[in-house]
């Protein structure tokens, strides 16, 4: 990041020019993994969404349009992130875009139920930026689960606006639209209270932050002294030390739980199901048994759709032949479109649009269950020995599928996460409770 | 603190905590990148942790970490020393816990 730090309207306009007109807002979306920040973009952006490449860097960053009351502005998913100390590729990618592209508007998705952990990334972004908005996500589940979470508590403690969400059922989103408009236009102003870490680290930064040169106008001084600062382990362990007590002492603040029966059965359950997922003797049996069932289903049910595609679209094609020939087409237009464009067109369609159409949301179906982030746990022992980790048997069972092209699918994608196995450390993240 | 240092017998290796059973953290000895994963993870001096469920072939093993449930390779777990807690010193480590953070 620093080595190359574009400048905020070059970088931007690169960004943009592929994709969309250089006046429009860009807002980025950040959030710790499994915190429904695809269900907040999704619920945002509706099913307008594509994939683009930024320049300059390998990664594909999913992005789509927003409208913010009559104003339309592009929402940018950042890649998951525990922290923005960026360890991860993943973790980099989300750093720099937030360093590099000055978003108008960062939106943090924080889980409810989880709050002291995600605030953890909160407290990092506001140490970026101040255009951030918080927004308090999965709110449903945390309420039945008897934890309240009290936005205004929040806003205090943090300095920027907090809304909360329920996005898989639309609860509080269009408030968090309005609030997002609300600091493009500047109506809103954040005044984030960022971590005050020890003195002596504290008088270090602002010692080394009068000795940097001119920096971008996107990045923040502080941000990049402390991060010169934690180059030394020991800082680091006071930095990271300094960022969770605060989460801890602000998640006191802001969250208060009602102990109720209901719920804890639940979460017996939930813990007697991962029993079974995960145990010696069934592990195997039953992930061989779904993994199966879904190829199964994916192949054996595909065949009916297929066959029916196939026949009606090669009755058409007989129709289309009779066309030509009525036509009297020169042969050679006659092979080209109806024997070469259109025959390859109607294959391809029927042998391949079936089984994706089938796979897919089979394969969502699992993800949004949990049961992938299971298998990489149940699989991680074998991959381990060959030098790889748990999370590339999801890759392997994907491109293991008869249609190999299904990779490009973005749920696919975010599977294949060979580049960023360079830290050997297997952190695989089971979903959270409290 | 001091006082836990008293009571407690000695750190173990996280790898070593009993599936069932809470520790609390008390160094992490990791170098590098896997020292950085951690700490970003929460692993960090005062931190309770449970080990919660064992993968099919004994690892890695899911640890429940401030609210959060994280897998860890024995290798890494290995790095991150624990005093255990029991039933009744629970509390009072708890508290401990919150005064450290």
């Amino acid at each position: 990041m620093l080595s190359r730090p574009a400048k905020r309207a070059d970088g931007r306009a690169a960004y943009l020019s592929t994709h969309h007109c250089p006046d429009e807002h860009v807002i980025a979306l950040a959030g710790n993994p499994n915190t429904g920040k695809s269900t907040v973009f999704n619920a945002l952006t509706g099913l307008r969404q594509h994939t683009g490449n930024w320049p300059g860097k390998t990664v594909d960053l999913a992005f789509g349009r927003v409208d913010l009351g009559g104003r339309r502005a592009v929402v940018v998913d950042l890649p998951g992130a525990y922290s923005l100390l960026a360890c991860s590729e993943d973790e980099s990618i989300a750093r720099d875009f937030l360093c590099e592209q000055g978003p108008d508007a960062v939106v943090v998705v924080v889980e409810a139920g989880c709050l002291e952990r995600n605030l953890s990334l909160v407290l990092q972004i506001i140490e970026l930026t101040p255009r951030v908005i918080v927004c308090v996500n999965l709110i449903d589940e945390a309420n039945r689960l008897g934890i309240q979470v009290d936005s205004e508590a929040l806003e205090r403690e943090l300095g920027v606006p907090v809304t909360l969400t329920a996005a898989s059922s639309g609860r509080g989103l269009d408030q968090l639209k309005r609030t997002v408009a609300d600091l493009i236009d500047g109506r809103l102003q954040p005044k984030p209270l960022p971590v005050a870490y020890p003195p002596d680290i504290e008088d270090a930064s602002r010692e080394l932050q009068s000795k940097l040169p001119t920096l971008p106008s996107a990045v923040s001084r502080r941000y990049v002294a402390l991060r010169m600062l934690d180059t030394d382990p020991a800082i680091r362990e006071r930095i990271v030390e300094s960022i969770y007590c605060r989460a801890k002492s602000i998640s006191d603040r802001a969250v208060s739980r009602i102990p109720s029966s209901a719920p804890a059965s639940r979460v017996a359950t939930e813990s007697g199901i991962d029993d079974v997922l995960t145990s010696r003797w069934l592990g195997f049996p039953v992930m061989l048994a779904l993994l199966g069932g879904v190829f199964w289903i994916t192949l054996v049910g595909a065949n009916y759709p297929s066959a029916l595609l196939a026949k009606v679209l090669f009755h058409m094609e007989a129709w289309l032949s009779a066309a030509f020939r009525a036509a009297h087409a020169p042969d050679w237009l006659y092979g080209a479109v109806v024997l070469g464009a259109y025959r390859t067109m109607a294959w391809v369609v029927s042998v391949m649009l079936p089984p994706m159409a089938i796979f897919f949301p089979l394969f969502t179906l699992l993800e949004d269950l949990g049961y992938l982030a299971r298998v990489s746990f149940n699989m991680d022992w074998c991959f381990k020995k060959c030098g790889a980790h748990g999370k590339q048997s999801l890759t392997m069972w994907i491109d293991s599928r008869p249609c190999a092209e299904a990779t490009v699918h973005p749920s696919a994608a975010r599977y294949c996460f060979s580049r960023s196995s360079t830290y050997s450390a297997t952190i695989v993240t089971m979903g959270s409770s409290s | 603190m001091e006082s836990d240092s008293d009571r407690e017998p000695k750190a173990r290796p996280l790898t070593d905590l009993p599936l069932g059973q809470t520790g609390v953290i008390r160094s992490v000895n990791a170098t590098g990148m896997v020292r950085n994963r951690l700490l970003d993870l929460g692993f960090l001096p005062g931190t309770e942790v449970s080990a919660v469920r064992r993968a099919p072939m004994g690892d890695p093993t899911a640890f429940r970490i401030r609210g959060a449930m994280l897998a860890l390779r024995a290798q890494d777990s290995s790095l991150v020393t624990v005093t255990p807690v029991d039933g009744l010193q629970m509390d009072a480590e708890t508290e401990t816990g919150a005064k450290t953070c």
